[in-house]
Order: structure tokens, then sequence, then C-alpha cells
């Protein structure tokens, strides 16, 4: 039993991660909204802290992991660049400072897994050796360069803290970037280019975190599944029609609804998460088609087994509860 | 293939799915018992004409008599009589031999190719030559049928009606065949267009086989008819395992990649279809239309992980080592190797112990002859070279279609790298060495084959 807390209450990943974590430890999640689904047995604070309520909160609850998620740009759209950097580098400078002086024991941060840059010079799988590439132009990434250099940085001067790292394949999440861009009527791809990209499915994502907090690693994981997909495929999977724009290619600038860099659209950042496998014993469950598949809407007779599937999975835990 | 009637499991149990060159091989057999070798070519004009028989053998063929032996030229002027024939419908009905109509129409196509090639022998010059490309056309156009649907099949019947298969003299024919060729493509593209809901699968490289299947006719085409490549030594790639093929570089495209996985996959002894991957220049990923192409086609970037997965994989890995500076290399150094880049495949190798195979590709170099190299040009593009060959860019497009020299491709005994060990890979004076090795092996092979050449074309 592990006194975890969750920090960033907004996304799925937050809620599914608090669902599973209090099925085994003693959760609190702190957020500025509460919660956006149920979080089983964990309890939450809606409140913005500063640096000192932060630490006595820590002290107070005798926190042993932090899961750091409340970083903007992740579960929604990206504000002005002066507020998300002192919201994600700021906020987290804050955050492992008021850790280490509470003497927190396990930091766990939420990373992308595109930090490492798309290039034609990127290898099928990416592993975690490859250095990040530190200056993106673009949303999110943007500032997540900077703070997974200053978590490192931390991580290097505080050998008593286990620091880890977890890089997530785009989430197949309601809010995520990548999610709003796939949701628009017919996604634009860039004329000529097809990248293979991964998609994880929010569920991996949490499980991966459990797996995190159970075995305290320290240092950077890849989680994605294994096998990727053109994007134009996925775009069809989803019902949809890609739609190519030539624009880019002249004057780089990304098409409307894409919130990364272009060049996200034109060659692979495909990661490896053969080190999650090994030390986490972390596998995605859902391959990308299973993962897309959850997105489609479903038939009647899907939608009955699936009420049927759900209400026997409640009425079990209800027993178990009595 | 999706489209391809299903054919009941009693038909011909013992015949492979996909009956290609085996088939082609056996009608031969039958043509050379059957018929007279010295048939002179009117005898085979006349009867055993089966498209241009179609408008009245359909009905009665969809009706009944389709037994196997139908389709052989042999065979022919039976079936002209088979509607008054009362005797010949019962027995056949029994053994309704359901082999789907693609492969029927495919056969037909296969045979007027061998009577083209029969014709063409005893033709001389120019047009034994015109012969010989004539039958590659029409087996282009038969192995794309057998991917066809009826319908499909029924269209490109009614073109070809009127045309005469085996005068491939007459302008008419090549008027027909180009019909049947723009049809076939049209038709691709809806194959295309249909996997629209995205219902396919890619390995993580993105290698799609049923692209794969499209691009192949064409490319057995480029093969058999357009380069005439002679393959030798095939017995040296290994059926199956890891190998990492290693060949020198020519010809301004990498036409000779494809060229090489093409001999492996249709000449191979143990018939096993392996697809060779490539590893093309990382340049090749920034251009638009190409890099998915070439990835959906199973090449790879050249990137040394990337090779160290396929081999880890047990893949066929085919690199070109000389890289830029030999697809990029001028009309008066060819055959000339350039320097082995830094012997990077030989780490590759070694790190997965994997043979490495030299491979020598003779005739690539004059396809596209490159005289000088327009590097102002190149600059402003920001391509790596920009070729300047007699025909290119002067004619445009039809500059980029390649002089069709005729090709050998020599597969040389594998070199083993287990001898070494994996740690070998570190050692540079092992790893260059074993570079030099390669290099000598394949500049040998083709000096050897350049000498026993008589023509480029």
């Amino acid at each position: 039993m592990t006194r975890v807390l969750i920090n960033g209450s907004t996304g799925m990943l937050s809620v599914r991660a608090a669902q599973l974590l209090s099925q085994q430890h003693e959760v609190i999640v702190l957020g500025r909204r509460p919660p956006a689904g149920p979080i089983g047995h964990a309890d939450w604070l809606v409140a913005r802290l500063d640096r000192k309520q932060m630490l006595e909160l820590l002290r107070a609850e005798q926190i042993e992991t932090v899961i750091h998620l409340d970083l903007l740009g992740f579960d929604g759209p990206l504000p002005d660049h002066e507020t998300t950097v002192q919201h994600n580098v700021i906020g987290t400078m804050e955050l492992l400072g008021a850790c280490r002086a509470a003497g927190v024991r396990q930091i766990i941060v939420r990373s992308h897994g595109w930090i490492y840059g798309a290039s034609p010079l990127n290898p099928l799988l990416i592993t975690e050796e490859r250095p990040i590439k530190t200056h993106h132009s673009r949303g999110l990434l943007r500032t997540l360069g900077e703070v997974e250099q200053v978590v490192a940085d931390f991580a290097a001067r505080h050998p008593q803290i286990t620091v880890t790292v977890l890089r997530y394949a785009p989430l197949l999440n309601q809010d995520s970037p990548v999610m709003t861009y796939l949701r628009s009527p017919s996604p634009q791809m860039l004329f000529g280019f097809d990248p293979m990209i991964q998609l994880l499915h929010v569920d991996d994502a949490a499980c991966a975190m459990v797996a995190a907090v159970n075995q305290p690693v320290g240092g950077a994981f890849n989680l994605a599944p294994e096998q990727p997909m053109p994007l134009s495929q996925v775009i069809r999977r989803l019902g949809k029609q890609p739609a190519a724009t030539m624009g880019p290619l002249f004057d780089n600038q990304p098409p409307p609804g894409w919130p990364f860099e272009v060049d996200y659209l034109r060659y692979r950042c495909t990661i490896d998460p053969q080190r999650a496998c090994r030390q986490l014993g972390w596998a995605a469950k859902y391959d990308m088609a299973a993962a897309l598949d959850t997105l489609k809407p479903l038939s009647p007779e899907e939608e009955y087994a699936a009420a049927t599937r759900a209400l026997n999975e409640f009425l079990n835990r209800r027993r178990r509860v009595e | 293939m999706n489209d391809e009637p299903v054919t009941p499991p009693t038909s011909d149990p013992g015949e492979p799915r996909r009956p290609r060159r085996g088939r082609a091989r056996a009608v031969a057999v039958e043509m050379e018992i059957g018929t007279p070798p010295t048939a002179d070519p009117q005898e085979h004009a006349v009867p055993a004409d089966p498209v241009e028989t179609t408008p009245t053998a359909a009905p009665h063929e969809h009706a009944a008599p389709a037994d196997p032996v139908e389709t052989t030229p042999t065979a022919a002027p039976h079936e002209h009589a088979a509607p008054v024939d009362p005797v010949d419908p019962a027995p056949t009905a029994l053994v309704w031999d359901e082999s789907p109509p693609a492969r029927r129409s495919a056969e037909r196509l296969f045979e007027v190719e061998i009577d083209i090639r029969q014709q063409s022998e005893q033709q001389s010059g120019s047009q034994a030559a015109l012969g010989n490309f004539a039958a590659g056309v029409v087996r282009l156009i038969g192995e794309n049928l057998q991917r066809m649907t009826n319908e499909q099949i029924e269209r490109v019947n009614s073109m070809l009606q009127g045309v005469d298969l085996r005068d491939y003299l007459d302008p008419d024919f090549w008027k027909g065949i180009g019909m049947v060729l723009r049809y076939q493509i049209d038709e691709q593209i809806n194959f295309i267009q249909r996997r629209q809901r995205g219902e396919y699968t890619t390995d993580p490289f993105g290698m799609d086989r049923e692209i794969i299947e499209v691009a192949r006719p064409f490319l057995s085409f480029m093969y058999h008819t357009w380069w005439r490549v002679q393959a030798s030594g095939l017995e040296h790639v290994p059926a199956e395992g890891r190998a990492l093929l290693v060949a020198n570089h020519s010809g301004v495209l990498p036409w000779d990649g494809a060229m090489i996985a093409t001999a492996v996959f249709n000449e191979h002894p143990a018939q096993n279809e392996r697809i060779v991957r490539s590893l093309h220049l990382h340049w090749f990923t920034t251009l638009p239309v190409i890099a998915p192409t070439l990835a959906a086609l199973g090449q790879v970037p050249g990137i040394p992980e990337n090779a160290i997965r396929l081999l880890e994989r047990d893949e066929l890995v085919c690199v070109f080592p000389e890289g830029l500076k030999g697809v990029g290399k001028l009309f008066k150094d060819r055959y000339k190797l350039a320097r082995f880049g830094r012997g990077g495949f030989v780490q590759a190798a070694l790190r997965t112990q994997a043979p490495i195979v030299p491979v020598a590709v003779v005739g690539a170099e004059e396809i596209y002859p490159m005289l000088a190299n327009a590097e102002g040009i190149a600059k402003l593009l920001g391509f790596p070279y920009f070729p300047l060959t007699p025909f290119f860019p002067w004619f445009g497009l039809l500059g980029v279609i390649p002089l069709p020299t005729r090709w050998s491709i020599t597969f040389c005994p594998p070199i083993d790298t287990t001898s070494y060990g994996p740690a070998a890979a570190d050692d540079p004076i092992t790893v260059l060495e074993l570079s030099e090795q390669v290099r000598e092996t394949i500049q040998e092979t083709i000096n050897q084959k350049l000498a026993e050449r008589t023509s480029v074309f």
C-alpha cells in the first residue's frame, strides 16, 4: 500500500489511473476541477495550491509517490505560450521542489512519445537511449522538451528520489490534441506522405502508471502499441477519408487542425516499448485496430452485448462490496 | 485476392494456388506434344484464337462444356463442334471444372504468349524482338487478369474482340493491348480505392503485401521482357532465415533493388516467394509520394538500426553500400565500384550473425546513361544529384523510361560471419577487411560478366 497523490484531474488518464490505483493504494486526486469520471476509492481535492500549500499537503498526507499529470495541452486546447510555460515548466519545478522537501520517494511525470521529434533519420522504433529533441516549435511539445530537461536535471541531482518519465504515444483520449484532429470531418494529411503512427488506448496508459507505482524504476519509458499503423489507415478505420493538402510542402505551415509540427505528418516518430515490457511487465492490451474500434459507434447488437457485459461487471462488483 | 471467385476444393487439389509460371510451363509441354512443332503461323492464327471466338463461344461456355482440355489449342477446333455434339457436355457437366474464369482467361493468354514466342523464334532480327516483347505484354495482361473479377474479365474480353492476338505485326493488336492495359490500370486504382475502409494490414515498416501483389506483374514484365534478366547463383540465397545481400548500385533510379527482389521472389529454387527488403537512401523518405510507395513495397530507410531490426526478424535484407555514389555515378565511370561506405553493412551482419551474399548486377548501369550531373540544379532542388542523360530532362517524363538493356544478376557464395562472433562488429579492422572482401568479390564478378557479355541490349 503506497500513499499516492495524482496531481491533475482533467482528462481520462487521471480518472482511469485513480480508479485502478485506488484498488490497492491510498490515492488522492488533486486538481482545479472535479475528476471527469468515477475514480474508485480515491479521494479528491479541488483547489489550486501554491508551493507552500502543496508542501503542507504532501507532508500532512505523508505522500510517498506523486504522479504529475497537470500539464497543459495533453487534455485540452493549449492556451498562449506564456501561460503554458508558467504552468507546465514553472509548475513542474515547484512541484519537484515540494516533493524534495516533503521527502517523496517516487515522482512519475507524464510525457509524450513524440518528444524525440519526427525525422527521416528516425529508426523504425525509437528506444529511450535516443536523445530527445529539446526545441520543438509548436504545440504541447514546445514546453514539454523543457519540462523533460527540468525533470532530468532534478533526477540527476537527487538520486534518492526515483524519477520515472512515462513517454506515451498519443492517447485516444476524448480531448487529446490528436483526437481533436482525428475527429474533424476530413482530417488533412500532407500530400504524398503517410507516416506510421502509434495511438494508445487510455486503459493501457493507466495500466502503465499502475505498473510504474508498483515497481518503482527510474528513467524514461516509452509506452505505445508495438505495431504502428499508417496515418491514412487510422483515418479510414474511423470511417473518414483523409484530405491531402499541398500547402505545407511549400510554406511548412501545418494544416488547420494539426496541433504539432508539420514533420509529424511527414516522417515517423514511432517508439519502442521494450523497456517497459522488460522492467515494468507492461504490454499494450489494445493493438491499434482494437483501440480504434472502441471509438466506432456501436451497432444495436453490439450495444446490447456491451450493456450486458457492463451490467454483469457492475453486479459482480456490488456483490463483492457487500 | 478478395475478388477472386471461390474455387471448390474438389478441382485440382494438387494444384498450387497461384498457377503463374508453373502453369505456363505445363501448357508449353502440352503444346509440344499436341501440335506439330513446325506448325506454320497460319494454322495457329485461324482456329486457335479463343478470344476472337468469345462472342460465339461465351454462351455455351457458361452453360456447359468447360472441360479442362478445352482451352488448349489442340482442342480448340473441337470447341466449335461442342454445341452440336450431344455426348460431350453430359460427362463434362459432372466434372464441371470450376476453375475461376480469371484463371481460364489468363491461361488462354499464356497460351497466346507461348504461341507468339514460338512464332518469333522462327523470325529474326527486329521482328523476333518485337514478338518477344508482344509475348511479354500478353503475359502481363494475363497475370493481371488472375486478380480480376468476372465482370472485369468480361470487359477485357470484349475489348479484345476482333483483335487477332497472334498477329503482333498488326497495329490493331497494339491498339487492343493498349486499351486493355489502360483498363487494367484503372481497375487496379479501383482496387486501391476499395481499401479505403482501411481494412488491410501492414508490417511495422509499412510494407503492404496487397500493394506488392499489385506491383508484381509490372515488375515481372520489367524483369522478363524489358531487361530479360538472367539470374544465377540463386541457390546461394538462403531459403529461410536471415541474410544480408550486398549489391552494387547503379542506374540513377533504384531499379536494381526491385529486380533483385523480383529474381528472388520468382526464381528462387525454394519457390517460397520471399520478399527482399531493400534499404534505400533516407533521402527518399523526404520525397512526397515516393516515400509511402517505397514503404508499402517493403523498402526501408537505410539506417543501421533498421538493418539490424530486419535481420533480427530473420528477413532477407538487401543493401547498396555505395549509396549515392553508386546511383549517381556518371556513365563514364560505369562498373567501377565506388567506396563501400564505412562498412556499416558489415557491422549489421556481424551483430546479427547473418551471412553476407555479394550480388553483382550487370546491365543497370546503362539504363539511364548519365552523361553529366547538373549540380547547380540539384542544389537548387535539394536533390543529391540531377542527372542529364541523352533523354532526360529533354524529353520530360519520357526520359524516365529506362533503356531496355540486357541484365544479369549473379548471387555469389555467402560469406559466413559466425566465425567472427558478434563482438567483431566493434573491431574496425575486421569490419573494413570484410567490406573490402565483399567489394572485391562483386567487382571481380562484374568484370567476368562484362567479359562474357556480347551486347548491351
